[in-house]
């Protein structure tokens, strides 16, 4: 019964978005159209489709998993990729439009006259892409397996059939309509849930939300092992066993969890008394935390210096979202500069809307659904939650539009994604055109299927953060610099972007590789922000003012461009 | 339509440069007439830039002040309303207003600055047009 409401929901959502986007085939003809949708959106169904764009498995599943398991420092993801929105707004969104460029290629090269920093620029699109694209694979993966029961590789497949189907089929044209759509079927998805439940479970004891470390159980509560799971006890615990813990066959009988960690067998069940400390999962486990309800993201396993880590987290999603490069492009279907700033202006209230709920949903899930820490991961708590806390048709009906939504996260922004790169690929790497066009999104989709295979359980949350990190440290400075400051020359930029960029994403790769594990290493290479945006924001200034004689002949006449009015700009045509 | 065809290094542009007859761009606009566009054009964007800065170091006071504010006044962290932790109503909810207002304020100011600027150039441009 449940599999099969999922599953019609899910199958909805992906129709509707083929529906939507079929009707775009028929209207979109040129190259431009493709790209663009030919610059003929008005402000609140633009603003729908950056926002449904935008919000990615990170924001619809990770956030609320994240702060369920690390605490609510957790929510300056949500906070910062809101923020982003006004920083973009507040710097580069208007005189970005009037300049008119595609892409962030399309401004390096346009901007300063490089074809040499307009190619690097592509190859870090194509970074920042791939670093976002493999948590919406991945979450698509997850997602089936945890409400369809099915392997894996089954949501990865058929995301990347629709998604680089869809695009190849309809381009850019269908895609805006798909993600305004979007937008609000995830709003949908994730708000009714979160008030319906609220309303059904909101009332009560809150004091779970203070406690340090792991929460109490507040009723007599059974746990039912969906899978083989190793348990981390603190204190003695006492429950009743049934089925197979720590190697021992046990039907129905007290059992003294000593601290340590246990074995329970998939399939086993553990009651437990009201009261009673939640043991966590091993796979969970935050060994040095700080307080659940402290504003601190912690980092490796001695959590050093949290203060710092959260001010690199503040610094990469502040200042990430402008460069993101499938971002961009949709300002270019604005108008003019002014509607692209009522745009944006509009993308941050949708944007506040969304946010509150991730926080709503981690909250309910910490006090009324503790056993999630025995058997969630982090990105499949937002998809437990539910049916867990709403047992009967009306927690199956939820879990099924949670679902539903989650998939249209994964279709969205994978989909804008996907032209991006597409993009980047045929214009700067081949010789463009539709059929290029095409071509690219069905190999572009191809690869991002076969990466996600080879990377199975990534934090979304996490993957999507140091794409912000590294878009912060090298395209951020670059477009804040090339708008308001005349001085900034291709040099300058080449430096601030390959150091930045190079730096943030060398640090990153330490971090996967495991090679910094305690104190400020630690923290300043999962969190490299802190770092890398003033170096590259230094290094682009020192550079340029050095290089002052190569700043180009057309500077005068792009920041006219750039900042004129519109009724001006018109004028002077 | 060459000019649709994306690829190539400013193809992509919606603009070339040289396509517009920009004021004090072209070769045939007297020394004077581009020296007053530059300044007055300059004059623009470092009121927009100022009024970018400003908003921007406002929010970034508002919002990104907490984790010091409690890393300082560690008591904060406790401080529950209705049971809820300060840090949930803070990230939880309340920095949205406050960032939809920063933008909405700056929206108004920077359409504000745009109108004057406009009216400025209508000016100056028929005082200098009855010389």
């Amino acid at each position: 019964m449940t599999e099969f409401v999922s599953i019609a929901a899910i199958t909805v959502v992906m129709f509707l978005t083929i529906g939507v986007g079929a009707r775009g085939v028929r209207i979109a003809r040129t190259p431009a159209d493709f790209m663009v949708a030919a610059r003929e959106v008005s402000p609140p169904v633009n603003a729908a489709a950056i926002s449904g764009e935008y919000l990615s498995a990170a924001s619809f599943l990770g956030i609320a998993g994240l702060v369920f398991v690390q605490g609510l420092g957790s929510l300056w993801y949500s906070v910062g990729y809101a923020a982003g929105y006004l920083v973009l707004l507040l710097l580069v969104a208007a005189p970005l439009r009037r300049f008119g460029a595609y892409t962030i290629p399309d401004f390096a090269g346009g901007r300063l006259q490089s074809q040499r920093l307009r190619q690097w620029s592509t190859v870090l699109v194509l970074i920042i892409g791939w670093f976002y694209l493999l948590p919406q694979m991945d979450g698509a993966g997850l997602t089936l397996q945890v409400v369809l029961g099915v392997p894996y590789w089954i949501g990865v497949v058929v995301l990347g059939v629709v998604v680089s189907g869809n695009i190849a089929m309809g381009g850019m044209k269908g895609i805006t309509f798909v993600q305004a759509f979007q937008y609000w079927l995830k709003i949908c998805a994730i708000g009714i849930p979160a008030v319906v439940l609220l309303m059904y479970a909101g009332r009560g004891s809150t004091s779970n939300l203070t406690v340090n470390g792991a929460p109490i159980f507040q009723h007599p509560t059974t746990v039912t092992m969906t899978q083989a799971v190793r348990l981390v006890v603190k204190r003695p615990t006492s429950v009743i066993a049934t089925g197979v813990v720590d190697g021992h066959a046990d039907v129905r009988k007290h059992v003294l969890l000593r601290p340590g960690t246990h074995t329970v067998s998939r399939g086993s069940t553990l009651r437990f008394r009201a009261g009673a400390r939640v043991p966590v999962r091993l796979l969970l486990l935050q060994p040095h935390s700080p307080a659940w309800n402290s504003p601190f993201v912690s980092v490796g396993p001695d959590g050093a210096h949290p203060l710092a880590a959260t001010y690199g987290l503040i610094i990469a999603t502040f200042f990430g979202a402008i460069g993101l490069p499938h971002i961009l492009v949709r300002f270019y279907t604005n108008r003019d500069g002014a509607s692209a700033r009522r745009t944006t202006l509009i993308v941050l209230l949708l944007l506040s809307v969304f946010y509150i709920f991730p926080a709503i949903l981690s909250v309910l899930g910490r006090l009324r659904a503790p056993q999630l820490y025995l058997t969630g991961s982090t990105d499949g708590i937002v998809l437990a939650l539910p049916s867990l806390i709403l047992p009967g048709p009306a927690g199956t009906t939820l879990a099924a539009l949670v679902a539903a939504g989650a998939f249209a996260a994964f279709l969205s922004t994978s989909s804008g994604l996907l032209v991006s790169v597409a993009g980047a690929f045929s214009h700067d790497l081949m010789r463009g055109g539709v059929r290029s066009f095409r071509w690219c999104a069905l190999g572009a989709g191809a690869v991002a299927v076969l990466a996600a295979l080879l990377v199975e359980n990534f934090s979304a949350t996490l993957l999507v953060g140091w794409a912000f990190a590294i878009a912060a440290s090298s395209f951020c400075p670059l477009l804040v610099l090339g708008i308001w400051w005349r001085g900034l020359t291709w040099r300058g930029a080449m430096a601030g972007v390959l150091l930045g960029g190079g730096g943030c994403c060398a640090a990153i790769t330490a971090t996967m590789l495991g090679l910094a594990h305690s104190g400020w290493s630690a923290v300043l290479l999962s969190y490299p922000a802190m770092w890398t945006v003033p170096l590259a924001f230094a290094v682009m200034i020192t550079v340029s003012l050095a290089s002052r004689h190569e700043r180009p002949s057309d500077v005068d006449q792009i920041m006219l461009r750039m900042h004129l009015p519109d009724a001006l700009l018109q004028r002077t045509r | 339509m060459d000019g649709d065809q994306p690829g190539g290094p400013i193809r992509t542009l919606a603009w070339g440069p040289g396509e517009d007859s920009l004021p004090g761009s072209s070769g045939d606009v007297a020394q004077p007439d581009r020296d007053y566009w530059q300044i007055l054009i300059k004059s623009l964007v470092r009121a927009q830039l100022g009024l970018s800065l400003l908003c921007l170091a406002f929010a970034l006071a508002v919002t990104a002040s907490f984790p010091i504010l409690c890393a300082v006044l560690p008591r904060l962290i406790r401080v529950t309303v209705l049971g809820l932790p300060v840090t949930l109503i803070a990230l939880g909810v309340g920095v949205f207003p406050v960032i939809l207002v920063i933008g909405a304020f700056y929206v108004k100011q920077a359409a504000r600055l745009e109108r004057q600027f406009s009216q400025l150039v209508e000016r100056v441009d028929g005082a200098r047009s009855d010389d």
